[in-house]
């Protein structure tokens, strides 16, 4: 698959889990406002990490530089999905019933698995810097 | 590149790796992203949050938010100085030290500040200190036996200091976003242990103390990170871009953690961080921040260490990182072992050690600012060096302003900020010896040695 289209597929996908975070954000805010603030937070900021790709992507034809502006946006995304899986199940940020927190969770799983797969892709395919 | 440009050629060779000892070529050259980041790395430990802990059993709030600005506004300044340094002479701190103290000098104070006070010294204490927070977090584990996670975690910490930059800067990306959070799940559970913000700002410190005191914890807490910031900011593009850097994550986050920490603690009423989000229910965020928080500072601790010890010691930096680490990773997991011992002696030692570290870097300010800029160098050239240029062997008015500097900033004078004193006295020392024996033709700068390809 061409790099560029399956940079846009993976990080639609992930935009797809922020938004869904965001939604189950708002959802606990009356619940617990903590809870609230830490998900919005955490889907915030993968949110914009990840919106501001598309521009800086779309605008360039050179894979190898196409590859080198991905990484630092999935970096954003793996980092901030590890503190949100590691946050969410916390005895501090649990509302009433465990299953938002654990669909949280799992979201977040996710979207440290496919933004490792979209660096290592970014590396090995395109010879893009895993430092930039 | 643009086609009119023509590239120069890179005329070293980097023997040592990770450029050790040459200058960082232009190809190498990082984004502000990844320096600030690495920056960001050093300053997301545990060492922040108990300095802010440590404030937030001595001021209120308010007041507490004052001596983390006016503390790291300060550190601004001496880091923010340093950076540059790094940013014109791409070399590390210690082959810097090679022009105001020769490079007899570079080698001994690099190795006292750098390769046995970091990269032996303190990477050995963060190692105990990380067994023992993970002591505190599982008590009845046996992997969190104190000595049994020092060595784990001691291996683990050398990893990426072994890579070198690009390990330090690969951890700090996905370290430091945590590290931010976390401090602000210590705001949230601090504002929820407190009844909302105003009942946080209205709480009263356990043991009050003066603001000026206040002030000299946050800049003695990372002066010495102050102090060799051209070890990462060598790395940056432009000059500037690893001052800029440094000013941001100081002023910016180092107070932002210092705080997140003392909300924690005013509310708590707990010294311990770790501890207290346990308790205040982080989960296993409290434990992924004893982890990355120790790992991302104490494998700066090495790469540092590595780097002075390479200006004498001329094998791969990397087997110098793996002998210091495995040094450091015994002594943390015999202390661990040794139940009931205290790493209080050994600590005192290298804080003995840390004294001289600001006088060091008054000295190397003021000969890069103002006696290079006295002796008509360009500021582009200062500190550029090239193959087969000569090098004095000792500068002793180096030597004499950094040992005045340390005794009477740091011990003679009562008033102000030890650390900050020396820096001043160092630097005011040095300028006015260097320019008056300048004018009256005595040299300072005896001996000579020719650099060669391996900046050696």
């Amino acid at each position: 698959m061409n790099f560029k289209k399956y940079t846009q597929i993976m990080m639609s996908i992930l935009l797809l889990f922020a938004i869904i975070i965001i939604v189950l954000g708002i959802a606990v805010w009356s619940k617990n406002v903590y809870t609230g603030i830490i998900y919005l937070v955490i889907a915030g900021i993968q949110f914009f990490g990840i919106v501001f790709l598309y521009p800086r992507i779309g605008r360039i034809d050179d894979l190898h530089e196409m590859g080198n502006r991905s990484v630092p946006h999935n970096w954003v995304v793996l980092s901030v999905a590890i503190a949100g899986a590691a946050l969410f199940l916390a005895p501090f940020f649990r509302p009433d019933s465990m299953t938002i927190p654990f669909i949280a969770f799992v979201l977040c799983i996710l979207q440290v698995i496919v933004s490792a797969l979209n660096i290592l892709f970014a590396v090995k395919k395109v010879k893009a810097r895993m430092i930039v | 590149m643009s086609n009119g440009e023509k590239k120069e050629a890179w005329p070293w060779k980097d023997e040592y790796g990770d450029y050790s000892l040459v200058p960082v070529p232009q190809e190498e050259l990082r984004s502000f992203t990844s320096i600030f980041y690495v920056f960001m790395g050093v300053l997301a430990c545990i060492a922040v949050l108990w300095g802010g802990a440590t404030l937030g059993l001595q001021f209120t709030l308010k007041e507490a938010l004052w001596v983390a600005v006016i503390g790291s506004l300060i550190l601004c300044v001496i880091g923010g100085f340093t950076s540059v340094i790094g940013g014109v002479s791409r070399c590390s701190t210690y082959v810097n030290m090679r022009y105001p103290f020769g490079m007899i000098g570079s080698q001994l104070f690099g190795t006292i500040i750098a390769g046995i006070a970091c990269g032996i010294g303190w990477f050995a204490v963060q190692t105990w200190l990380f067994g023992i927070i993970l002591h505190t977090l599982f008590p009845e584990a046996p992997w969190a036996n104190v000595g049994v996670a020092a060595i784990w975690g001691g291996i683990l910490m050398m990893t990426t200091a072994i890579i070198g930059f690009k390990g330090l800067a690969w951890l700090s990306y996905l370290a430091v976003p945590f590290f931010i959070l976390i401090a602000g799940v210590g705001v949230m559970i601090g504002v929820a242990g407190a009844g909302g913000f105003a009942g946080l700002a209205q709480l009263k410190p356990q043991t009050p103390t003066t603001f000026g005191i206040g002030v000299t914890q946050v800049v003695g807490m990372y002066i010495a990170g102050g102090v060799i910031t051209a070890d990462i900011a060598r790395y940056a593009r432009k000059a500037v871009g690893g001052a800029l850097a440094w000013i941001i994550q100081i002023i910016v986050f180092q107070v932002y953690m210092l705080m997140g920490a003392v909300a924690l603690t005013l509310a708590t009423g707990a010294a311990n961080v770790a501890q207290a989000l346990l308790v205040g229910g982080a989960g296993i965020g409290a434990f992924l921040m004893a982890i990355l928080g120790q790992w991302t500072t104490n494998d700066n601790n090495l790469y540092n260490g590595a780097l002075s010890f390479n200006t004498w010691a001329h094998i791969k930096k990397r087997n110098i990182t793996i002998i210091e680490g495995l040094i450091g990773t015994a002594i943390a997991a015999y202390v661990g072992f040794k139940a009931g011992v205290s790493m209080d002696p050994f600590m005192k030692f290298l804080t003995l050690l840390g004294k001289i570290l600001p006088a060091i870097g008054g000295v190397l300010i003021a000969d890069f600012y103002i006696y290079r800029w006295y002796k008509k160098i360009t500021f582009k050239e200062r500190y550029k060096a090239k193959p087969g240029m000569k090098i004095s062997l000792f500068n002793w008015v180096g030597w004499l302003a950094m040992i005045l500097g340390t005794v009477i900033g740091g011990w003679l004078v009562k008033w102000g900020i030890a650390a900050l004193n020396a820096l001043v006295f160092a630097a005011v020392i040095y300028i006015v010896l260097a320019i008056i024996f300048d004018a009256v033709g005595v040299k300072i700068e005896l001996g000579e040695h020719t650099i060669n390809e391996k900046g050696v």
